[in-house]
Formats: C-alpha cells, sequence, structure tokens
C-alpha cells in the first residue's frame, strides 16, 4: 500500500470531470512558480522569516483549497482558497522580480518588467479579497443566513475597487522588503491623483468595516451552528478572533512611529497577526476536514496529505540544496543530493503515519484497539449499553462505514446494534444450524462461545478503503473477546423474557379462572336463587309441587358442588398434595377418552413447587395431544435418577415439525415453567411419526 | 516508570553491578522497552477487569433465575391457597344448602305454614354462597379490571374491603387502558400494598397515588405507620413477590421506609395506552 501512494494519489481524480482536474493542474502550477519566487528570493538576498510564513500561507491554503475544490467543485470555498494561493505566489512572484530587475541584476528580466510592475499593484488586493470571502462562506459556500446575503458582494465590491484604485495610483511602486525599487506604476494616471487620495480615504476604512463584518458573520454562524458544524467552525472563528485582535495590537502599537521607524512591538503583532491569518487559517479549515469530516474527506485526504507533506519536504529540501549550491561547490551539490535520497523514504514513512493520525484519530495499532476494546467492555455491563458500544468501537477500529453487532436469537441472528446508530436496521437472518450464515457487509467473523455461535460482528466498508489482512485479523480478534460478553447478555434477555412470559401466563389463567367460576358455579347459584324464591310462592298455592321443586333444587345443588369440586381440582388437586404426582397422574389419565397409560415406577414425593411444575405440565401436554394430535395412546413416564425428576409424555399421534413452531401451543409456556425451577425441557416430533415431551429436573 | 497514556501503572527496576553505568542508549532502549510494557500489561489488568465484571453480569443472570423461581412458585402458592379457600368456603357452604333444601322438603310436606321461615333462610344462604364466590371471584381477577380499568376496580376495592385509603388516580391514568398485563400488575401491587398497610398501620392515614409521567405509569402507596425496616417485617415475602412482578415487565419498585416516619413502597410501571376505540 505505501508503494502506490504516490500513483494512487492522482487516479481517483482523473476519474472525475475535468472540473476536478483544474484545481490540481492550478496546484501544480502554484507549486511551480513558488518555486521559482523563492528561488528569486534567495538570489536577492531578501529571504527572511515573513517569506517562510508567506510560503507555508500559500502551501496551507492551496493545497487545503485544491482539495476542496476538487472534491466539492460547486462550493466556492476551495477556489477561492487556491485564488489566495496562486495569488500570494503571483504578489512574491512580482515583488521579488522587480527587485531581481531593478536591484539585483539592474537590466536583467527587462521584458517582465511591465507584466510584473502590473501585477504588483492590484494581485494583493485579490488575496485580501478572497480571505475575507473565505471567512464568510466557511464552510457551506453561501452565506449562513439571508440577512448578511449582501456581504458577499460587499466584498467583491471593496474589492474590486480597491484593485481599481491600486491599478490607477500614480507613483512609485513599494517593494515589501522597503528596498527602493526606482520605478513607477505603469498604469498609474497622475491627473486623478487627488480623486484617488480622495477614493483611498473612503475605501480604506470601508475595506475594514468589511473585515471587521465578515468575522462578526463568522461568530454568528458559529453561535447559531449545533452539532458537527459547530466543531468545524469552532476553532476557525476563535482564530478569526484573535486575528482581529492582533491586528488592533498592532494598530495600536504603532501609533506615532513616523514613516521610515520601525517598532519591534508593532513589528511582532504584524508577524504574529499574519501568521495567525497564513498559516492557522488554513490549519483551522484542515482540522474541520479531517477531524469533523467535512465535505466527507477522509480517506482521500489520507494520501493526498502524503504526498503534501512529501511535495512540501521535498521543496524545502530543494530550498536548502540551493542555499547550499549558491554557496558554492561540487562537493555541496553531491551532498545536497545525497541527503535528498536518504531523507526520501523516512519522511515519507513519517508523513503516512502522521497522515494516519490525522485521519484515523486514534486508530494507531490493533493492539491498542483491543486494549481500548476491553476497557470499553469493562466500563459498563448494562446490558442496554454494551452491544452499541461493541458495535463503536467496531466501526472506530476499523474505519467501516457501518458496523453491526448480530446476536442469535432461537433460529435467527438479529443485528442487535449498529454504528452510526441512526440507520435502520437489517431485517434478521435465518441462521438453522450452528454455522454462519451470509450475512449483509464486507466481511464477517462469528462469536462464538464453548463452541456454539452466539453471533456476529459484521462490516462494511467503503469502497476506496477495503479490509486488509490485518483489519480483518483484528475484527476476528474483537470477536474472540466478544464470546462471553455476548453469552451474558443472551442470557440475562433470555431469562427476562421468560420471566416476564410467566407472569403473562399467570395472569391469563387467572382471569379464566373467574370466567369459569362466573360461568359456573357463580350462574348455578343464581339459577338456585331463583327457583328457591319460585319453591317459596308454590309452597302456599301447591305444596306437592313445591316439594318436587325442591328435590329438583337438591339435584342442582349437587351438581353445583360437583362442578365447583372439578374447578378446584383445576387449580391445585388436592390429590396432588395429599399423595403425590403418580396418583394425581393417574387420576388425569383415567379421566381421558383415550387410554392413556402412568408408569410412576415408585417414584417418590419431591418438593412442593417441583410437583406442581411436572404435574401441570404433564397435564397440558396430555390436553395437547386430546387437541391436535389424533392419537390413540399415549404414555406418561416418571423416573427419579442420577439426584434429578424425569418425566416424559409420548404419544402416537400426527407429530408436527418442531422448527415451525414458536409457542402458541402452550410449549414455550411449559419450557418456562420447568426452566424457572432449573431444569431442561424438550419437545420430540417428526410429520407422522408421534411426539414426546421430555423434561428433567434437580431434585435433592 | 511504566505508563500507559498518562497512568503510572508500574515500574522496571534495573540494579546494576557496582561501579556499572548506563550509556545513554541502554537507558533508550529500557525507556522503549516501558512504553511496550505498559500496554501489555494494561491489557492484562483490563483481562482481569473484563473478568471481574463477567462476574459481575452473571450474578446478575443468577438474580433473575430467582426472581423468575419466585414467580413460578408464586404462583402455585397461590392456586394452592385458592383451591383451599374453594373448598373450605363455598363448597362447605353448598352442603349445608343441600342439608337445608332436605329440611325444607319435609317441612313443606308436613307444616306448609311454618315453610316459609326455612325457605327465607335458604335464599340468606343462597345469596351469601354467591356473595362468597364472587369475592372469590374478584379475588383471583376482578371483571372490574377487565372491563373498565384500573381506576374503577381499585376504587371498588377499596370500597368494598372497607380499607380507610385516601385513593388518588390522575386523570392521565384515569382515562385511558392499558396493556392487560401492566393493569394486572399494577392493580395487585396496589391492592397487597394496600392490603399490608392496613395490617400494620395502626389506624395511621394511608395514601396511594397513581400518575402518568410520559410512558410510564407511577405508583405510589405511603402509611404513616411505625417505619419498621421492611425486610423484618412478615411482608417481606409479599415485597418481593410484588418486586418480581413489576420488574418483569420492565419496571422499578422501591420501598422506602425510615423509622418512626411511616413506609413508602413506590415504582413505575412502562405503560402504552391502548387505543379508545373498542375498549
Amino acid at each position: 500500500m505505501s508503494n502506490d501512494s504516490s500513483r494512487s494519489s492522482v487516479d481517483p481524480r482523473l476519474e472525475g470531470s475535468g472540473r476536478r482536474r483544474l484545481p490540481w493542474i492550478l496546484y501544480g502550477a502554484m507549486l511551480v512558480l513558488l518555486a521559482v519566487t523563492v528561488t528569486i528570493t534567495i538570489r536577492n538576498g531578501t529571504f527572511e522569516g515573513f517569506v517562510a510564513i508567506a510560503v507555508m500561507m500559500m502551501l496551507g491554503y492551496g493545497t487545503v483549497g485544491a482539495l476542496i475544490a476538487s472534491r466539492v467543485p460547486d462550493n466556492p470555498l476551495g477556489w477561492a482558497m487556491l485564488t489566495i494561493g496562486l495569488g500570494f505566489v503571483l504578489v512574491g512572484l512580482s515583488d521579488e522580480t522587480l527587485t531581481y530587475a531593478l536591484v539585483t541584476k539592474p537590466g536583467a528580466w527587462v521584458p517582465l518588467l511591465g507584466v510584473a510592475a502590473f501585477l504588483s499593484g492590484w494581485t494583493f488586493f485579490l488575496v485580501l479579497g478572497a480571505m475575507v470571502l473565505v471567512l464568510v462562506l466557511f464552510p457551506t459556500g453561501r452565506v449562513h443566513s439571508r440577512r448578511w446575503r449582501l456581504l458577499p458582494l460587499a466584498i467583491v465590491a471593496t474589492t474590486a475597487v480597491s484593485a481599481m484604485l491600486a491599478i490607477l495610483t500614480p507613483g512609485p511602486i513599494e517593494s515589501d522588503s522597503d528596498v527602493p525599487l526606482g520605478i513607477d506604476n505603469p498604469t498609474g494616471i497622475d491627473a486623478l491623483e487627488p480623486v484617488i487620495e480622495a477614493a483611498w480615504v473612503v475605501a480604506g476604512p470601508a475595506s475594514l468595516i468589511v473585515v471587521i463584518a465578515s468575522v462578526i458573520a463568522l461568530v454568528m454562524r458559529f453561535r447559531k451552528a449545533g452539532g458537527d458544524e459547530r466543531q468545524q467552525i469552532r476553532w476557525l472563528a476563535y482564530l478569526a478572533m484573535l486575528a482581529c485582535v492582533l491586528f488592533a495590537g498592532a494598530i495600536l502599537s504603532s501609533i506615532g512611529i513616523g514613516p521610515n521607524e520601525t517598532r519591534i512591538v508593532s513589528e511582532a503583532f504584524f508577524l504574529a497577526t499574519f501568521a495567525c491569518i497564513g498559516i492557522a487559517f488554513p490549519v483551522a479549515i484542515a482540522v474541520a476536514i479531517f477531524r469533523y469530516r467535512l465535505y466527507d474527506l477522509d480517506l482521500v485526504v489520507k494520501k493526498t496529505v502524503v504526498f503534501s507533506v512529501v511535495a512540501i519536504v521535498l521543496t524545502a529540501l530543494y530550498l536548502g540544496f540551493v542555499g547550499i549550491a549558491t554557496l558554492g561547490g561540487v562537493s555541496r551539490l553531491i551532498f545536497g543530493i545525497l541527503v535528498l535520497a536518504v531523507t526520501f523514504n523516512p519522511v515519507r514513512r513519517a508523513a503516512r503515519s502522521i497522515a494516519d493520525r490525522l485521519v484515523y484519530g486514534r486508530r494507531a495499532t490493533p493492539y491498542e484497539v483491543l486494549s481500548e476494546f476491553s476497557e470499553r467492555m469493562t466500563e459498563t455491563y448494562s446490558t442496554d449499553d454494551v452491544l452499541p458500544r461493541m458495535a463503536q468501537v467496531l466501526q472506530g477500529a476499523t474505519g467501516a462505514t457501518r458496523a453491526d453487532v448480530w446476536l442469535r436469537v432461537g433460529r435467527q441472528l438479529r443485528a442487535s446494534a449498529s454504528s452510526p446508530s441512526d440507520q435502520s436496521s437489517h431485517p434478521p437472518v435465518a441462521a438453522a444450524d450452528d454455522s454462519l450464515p451470509a450475512l449483509p457487509g464486507s466481511f464477517a467473523a462469528e462469536v462464538r462461545h464453548q463452541g456454539a455461535l452466539l453471533g456476529a460482528l459484521t462490516v462494511i466498508m467503503p469502497a476506496n478503503d477495503p479490509l486488509d489482512p490485518s483489519r480483518e485479523r483484528l475484527v476476528r480478534d474483537l470477536a474472540a473477546q466478544a464470546g462471553p460478553v455476548l453469552r451474558n447478555v443472551r442470557l440475562i434477555e433470555e431469562l427476562r423474557a421468560s420471566r416476564q412470559r410467566l407472569v403473562a401466563a399467570q395472569d391469563a389463567e387467572r382471569r379464566k379462572l373467574e370466567r369459569n367460576i362466573h360461568d359456573g358455579a357463580q350462574q348455578q347459584l343464581v339459577a338456585l336463587g331463583v327457583r328457591l324464591r319460585l319453591a317459596d310462592t308454590l309452597v302456599d298455592r301447591d305444596a306437592a309441587k313445591a316439594h318436587e321443586m325442591l328435590a329438583q333444587l337438591q339435584t342442582e345443588t349437587q351438581g353445583a358442588i360437583d362442578d365447583l369440586r372439578d374447578l378446584a381440582r383445576g387449580i391445585y388437586p388436592p390429590l396432588l398434595a395429599d399423595q403425590g404426582l403418580g396418583s394425581a397422574l393417574e387420576a388425569q389419565a383415567r379421566k381421558s377418552v383415550m387410554p392413556v397409560e402412568v408408569s410412576a415406577d415408585g417414584v417418590g414425593r419431591f418438593g412442593q413447587d417441583v410437583e406442581a411444575a411436572v404435574y401441570f405440565t404433564c397435564l397440558e401436554a396430555l390436553q395437547n395431544i386430546a387437541k391436535y394430535a389424533d392419537a390413540s395412546r399415549a404414555t406418561i413416564s416418571l423416573a427419579h435418577r442420577n439426584g434429578s425428576l424425569e418425566f416424559s409424555v409420548a404419544d402416537d399421534g400426527t407429530g408436527f415439525d418442531v422448527t415451525t413452531v414458536e409457542g402458541g401451543s402452550g410449549l414455550q409456556g411449559m419450557a418456562d415453567r420447568i426452566d424457572a425451577i432449573g431444569g431442561t425441557f424438550k419437545v420430540e416430533s417428526h410429520p407422522g411419526s408421534g411426539t414426546t415431551v421430555r423434561g428433567t429436573v434437580p431434585v435433592v | 516508570m511504566i505508563r500507559v497514556t498518562t497512568t503510572r501503572i508500574g515500574k522496571i527496576s534495573i540494579v546494576l553491578s557496582p561501579g556499572g553505568r548506563f550509556a545513554p542508549s541502554e537507558q533508550h532502549l529500557l525507556e522503549d522497552l516501558a512504553d511496550h510494557a505498559g500496554l501489555a500489561l494494561h491489557n492484562v489488568r483490563l483481562t482481569e477487569v473484563l473478568r471481574v465484571r463477567l462476574e459481575e453480569i452473571s450474578a446478575r443472570a443468577d438474580a433473575l433465575r430467582r426472581s423468575r423461581e419466585r414467580v413460578e412458585t408464586a404462583r402455585d402458592e397461590q392456586r394452592r391457597k385458592l383451591e383451599r379457600e374453594v373448598r373450605e368456603g363455598a363448597h362447605v357452604r353448598l352442603l349445608a344448602i343441600i342439608d337445608r333444601l332436605d329440611m325444607a322438603a319435609e317441612v313443606v310436606d308436613h307444616h306448609p305454614d311454618g315453610a316459609s321461615s326455612i325457605m327465607d333462610e335458604l335464599s340468606a344462604d343462597t345469596n351469601a354462597t354467591l356473595e362468597e364466590l364472587r369475592d372469590l371471584a374478584r379475588g383471583v381477577f376482578p371483571p372490574l379490571l377487565v372491563d373498565r380499568g384500573i381506576a374503577p376496580a381499585l376504587e371498588a376495592h377499596v370500597r368494598k374491603e372497607a380499607i380507610p385509603a385516601a385513593l388518588e388516580i390522575a386523570d392521565g391514568v384515569r382515562a385511558h387502558r392499558f396493556d392487560p398485563e401492566v393493569e394486572a400488575a399494577l392493580f395487585f401491587c396496589c391492592v397487597q400494598s394496600l392490603q399490608n398497610a392496613a395490617r400494620h398501620a395502626g389506624g395511621g392515614e394511608i395514601a396511594a397515588r397513581l400518575d402518568r409521567d410520559q410512558d410510564a405509569i407511577v405508583f405510589t402507596v405511603s402509611d404513616r405507620s411505625s417505619g419498621l425496616d421492611a425486610g423484618s417485617t412478615p411482608d417481606g415475602m409479599d415485597l418481593q413477590i410484588m418486586r418480581d412482578r413489576i420488574e418483569a415487565l420492565d419496571g422499578t419498585f422501591e420501598v422506602r421506609s425510615e423509622f418512626g416516619q411511616g413506609r413508602v413502597i413506590a415504582g413505575s410501571v412502562p405503560a402504552l395506552m391502548l387505543e379508545e376505540a373498542g375498549s
């Protein structure tokens, strides 16, 4: 991967339209002009701190501008920044050319003088205007509220006016390095001098107002922004305010200086302002891009950053080389070449790791990621938190656009957590046997614990950054660590669900019971009451009939008693409490229409909850057989073996497909009940070959 | 010094032979070693902490298991109790009714005039039995709860059992129906709490409140009892059962009691309203 970074940094952009290529062409031109400018500057002997900052500024604005312009060509911000870079190069180039042609080596490059002189006047204002525009347009490329929509126009207007005035101002051209050039502005118009002077008096403060307004606009945008955008703008806003403060300091500290004096403090302030605007601003924008994913620039940036850093270092080395070379000597030349050759690869690696750090943040080594994973897992054991956190770490560790944690529930794999969390979740995937089914995503690692499949981790990678073997291994390692965690999460979820089902089953039972009592015994008693009153009236009129009625009522009351007794037995058979499982089940068996054989094998007495659970489970199994199985016979067996009570209810009926039935027929309720007392429960059935319900319960 | 980020987690000490010195390169080597060791040791420590956490999760799983077991056991207990109530209550009365019918038939034959008093007694018996069965059924699951919801059921219960409690039910609870499980849990929880409070409040004020709080119903039952520690009273088992039931519905349940200040049973249950139409 490290060998083709310089090649691949060009390819993605070539795939785009010509518009995407243009910024980089301009950038290349800028670099070339920059190199030329620096060479001339060195020749002029005017290379100083100010110039170094200027170089960094041009590179900063130019690189970031080209990046943004190529990525989002519709956003004027990128082009504005490119303009700053290019513009400033032109300022420097024109200025240094003038110096060279007029001072250092008078008489050289005369044909270029005119162009250089022309450019040197107004390109500075272009740069200034573009910089102010950047402040106002960052990051969306438009003003943030309608109230400010005139501001960009104001900026362009003041820039244009200032540039025009600069072009037309007569008089000598001044060089930045205070070396008198001895040339007048070729486009200056002497006749208009008073007008132009007056215009400057207006244009100057007007520009200042526009600049201040722009800073205010930026700060307002920051204050109104929320979430990510706030973070993106934050640094630039702070730096803009800082630059204002520094500039104010520079102005204040230069009050009262004559035209040829300088004061160290005010110089320092100016330099600081310049450094802030020139270096800190593009860095702030770069931070917004890398750290906060502005314009979705992430992966592509990494390789470009490599490229840029290498370019910068090479340029610096070239400058050093030139510097050394100008001192003369072939040996120095050779030395310079050797230094270049030797430092290239380490510089490239260093640049890559810096780029990695910038882009991926703390995602440094797999070992550190695993460590972070453990750390995250230990911070929480709330089951609601664990899975989302796992997904977050997985996404952060691999740089995926989406990471999912799948949990096995029943015979399905469900996407229980994903990062980012606002995505819609994948539909469940069937997982019939114990092997991992196909899951959506670029890569899946199964999570197992003690051999059983508990779930899976999946990631979806962006197209330009697929998983490499080391990251695949990382995902697998994470999956290995996730085993115990998933097991416990599942366990707790299952227990909670089971408990809830039991409570629901209880409530359902009670409602049914209440209905039974109402519809049965209660109704009968109501009828009894009515008939009694009737008999009462008959006593006087027809004693014989009354007698008959009373006799009938006796029978009916006996019927009510029998029903009530059955009801009570249904609630909890006295036989079970008095004589145990064997007798109680035999009594039920006798009531059944089809033959039911009970082999209790001398099984004794157990705790109340065990006997109740087993009794009602077997009872429900019998009821199921009567309802669904269409069987000719059934067998209930009980055995006390190895510290457990084993029971089974088998029939020779139609059977069913166990994989399709999920609760509903009460199987889930039976499982919950047996589970709740610490036992195991199993249903064996095949269509056409009967059903056996089986369980074991630990008994002391 | 072995550090991970900036936390010191250990130290590597080297003892040099007398007169020995540490070359700068060796010092660098040691510092590098400490850096790498930091991460490795950090991982070991984290693994240990992870193990402890997993144990905590297991403990939580065990607690859940026990809670579930209690739910099941409570169910069986209640069944037994109900069966006993039927057998010793309505059943016995009905047997008595049959005897009396027998007697009535004879009286009608021989002394038709004296029959009316025995007939009246029979009616009274029948009504009493009916009432008892109705009470039984209500204790199992009040029809009013099914038909009209918590508020009417709770108010009827308080009235019928003459519990000296002030009942405050917010409109947000009264005006809607909720999931039957939630209504049942809340109802039985309040009933049980009121019963407990009446038992040991010693005539003090008892108050019960039901409120809506976004998607949950909040309940509070308070009394001015002597405020014995919740665990030591015979209510302990009842409270545990209530807690299990409420927690089974993902609700919260707590008992606050201070000596001399009375006791408050409070909690909340997530409850979504049912559609009004048809209920």
